[in-house]
């Protein structure tokens, strides 16, 4: 009993370096994001009362475009979930029961092949791009920050639907059911866990996407945060205030949801002996 | 199922096969048409003096990064997976840093690592300039803050792999004696193997083709030190606005991406003994 209370002080005390390691580099960007931009160099960085200021915020908001790039970031991301999860559920319905020869070989090749090819895709999509048109338009992007959430998203609703037993599906057709009146009535209504974790991951993947944002989109009006981030980090001879307050724009967003789904991914175990 | 093939086929298979077109290409942005050239690029390729410096970036990167996160990724799980007191809010802050964007990672290294008004500078009197200004140290800046984003998603994966061991299996090797390391080496790892395998690949893929913390951290330098394969494709393609060069290099990652991963699974269906 006393090794085992050793190790969970162990592990305590191991858990404590990480969560530091991964925190304070983002509190201190938090730290600068609220002081004056003077203050922001001078060591060691005692709190003055007279540096605490909301400035870096207001310069941000009326000298930039950053409400712009929230704008299209959001838009991006909500359209992103949404077209995943469209797609992903009745494909995932269609790989779990209406698996043809070979259909998990397709699934675990797509899974494969989009972890595989990575920078390989950028070029040639953006001379595909060029040729349809899609540069400079958010639909463009909309499609290929999909292409990168889907497979994951399949996996998983593939997955999820293996566990919803059969019987259920056949009471329904014993009642005239059609496979869509399944579908319906079964499958997503069950699956809203799952697909909740799907609209968040695809959401999660769109908001911090930025090759692909910043190869396609040049015009200032269109671009998301990360991208229009890059753009203050190599135009204003580098006000760090300004630039930590739009990082904690780009960032305070992403980690509400992160919340919620690392709720979903670590499971009830973490989260129960809490 | 329809849609979702035809969307990864319209914008997976097609980009990866053109990409593999363009690099027998030699086609510059304004300059003209594009014209057959066959091997020509992969030949200009071969031939690049600095073709050495990036391969030897890329590796360096590879190694280092994929042993710091699966390192430090299995010492977070196991020690999560111990349950001590306030386990899972410790966990989420761990994980938290996944979430931010490469640019904001890069951007908050940077300002810690800046040699001239950085926390590392400032904290160390000035020792810590060297971060971004010495090969050695770039690279070990680059490890670090790609380590940094990178870490909570090995975490998750070992964190799932770790949950699905039995714990009698654990009250079984410890009746046999096995306990601490000896549990660790001979029960744990041998059993956690699959879910390693898999990790290691996406850890490898991710090492070979992210290149947005790098570009901005330290843009390649200094002297080329960290320019990686990655960044070479984006830097032939949207700098030097030659799509051949950089199909050209582009292919050669994909070629590597798919033996490496091969190579990993492979490996991991051989039975070793009991590692």
């Amino acid at each position: 009993v006393r090794h085992e209370r050793r190790t969970r002080l162990g592990a305590a005390a191991v858990l404590w370096v990480f969560a530091i390691f991964a925190i304070g580099p983002l509190l201190w960007m938090a730290l600068t994001s609220t002081r004056a931009e003077r203050a922001a160099k001078r060591w060691p960085p005692a709190m003055a009362a007279q540096d605490l200021t909301l400035e870096n915020y207001g310069r941000l908001w009326t000298e930039t475009r950053i409400a712009r790039y929230a704008v299209n970031s959001l838009g991006v991301a909500l359209a992103t979930a949404a077209l995943v999860v469209t797609v992903a559920a009745p494909a995932g319905y269609g790989f779990s029961r209406f698996g043809f020869t070979g259909s998990r070989v397709v699934l675990l090749a797509g899974l494969g092949a989009v972890m595989v090819s990575g920078m390989t895709t950028v070029v040639p999509l953006y001379v595909m791009f060029r040729g349809l048109g899609l540069l400079n338009d958010l639909g463009g992007l909309v499609l290929v920050n999909a292409v990168q959430a889907l497979p994951l998203s399949l996996w998983v609703t593939t997955a999820y639907i293996d566990t919803i037993p059969r019987e259920l599906d056949e009471l329904v057709e014993l009642d005239g059911g059609t496979p869509w009146t399944i579908f319906a009535r079964v499958i997503v209504p069950v699956m809203v866990p799952a697909l909740t974790a799907v609209a968040l991951y695809s959401f999660i993947v769109a908001w911090r996407e930025f090759l692909l944002a910043a190869t396609f989109v040049t015009r200032d009006t269109l671009k998301t945060l990360p991208v229009g981030i890059l753009g203050f980090f190599t135009e204003f001879g580098i006000e760090w205030g300004k630039l930590a307050a739009a990082t904690m724009v780009a960032t305070v967003p992403a980690f509400g949801l992160f919340w919620l789904l690392q709720r979903w991914l670590t499971g009830e175990p973490v989260a129960r002996k809490t | 199922v329809a849609p979702a093939l035809a969307l990864l086929g319209a914008f997976h298979v097609v980009p990866v096969a053109y990409a593999l077109w363009l690099s027998l290409q030699e086609w510059r942005i304004g300059a003209g048409p594009p014209a057959f050239v066959g091997l020509g690029n992969f030949r200009a390729l071969a031939a690049d003096p600095g073709v050495w410096g990036t391969l030897t970036a890329s590796g360096t990167f590879l190694v280092l990064d994929v042993l710091v996160i699966l390192g430090g990724g299995l010492l977070a799980a196991l020690a999560v997976n111990a349950r001590p007191r306030g386990a899972g809010v410790l966990c989420a802050l761990a994980l938290a840093p996944w979430a931010t964007t490469a640019v904001v990672a890069g951007v908050i290294w940077r300002w810690i690592l800046e040699p001239d008004v950085g926390l590392l500078t400032l904290a160390t009197g000035g020792a810590g300039r060297a971060a971004l200004m010495t090969p050695g140290g770039a690279m070990a800046s680059v490890v670090v803050a790609d380590a940094w984003r990178t870490l909570g998603f090995a975490v998750v994966f070992l964190l799932a792999g770790l949950q699905t061991i039995d714990r009698d299996v654990y009250a079984a090797a410890r009746i046999d004696g096995a306990r601490g390391w000896t549990a660790l080496r001979h029960v744990t790892l041998p059993l956690l193997r699959p879910i390693l395998t898999i990790v290691t690949i996406l850890l490898t893929l991710h090492a070979l083709n992210s290149m947005e913390v790098i570009w901005i951290l330290t843009g390649g330098g200094p002297v080329r030190s960290t320019e990686t394969a990655s960044l070479r494709v984006y830097r032939e393609v949207f700098t030097y606005f030659d799509l051949g060069a950089g199909a050209a290099w582009a292919g050669a990652l994909l070629l590597a991406n798919g033996v490496l991963a091969a190579g990993y699974l492979r490996s991991a269906r051989t039975p070793r003994g009991a590692a």
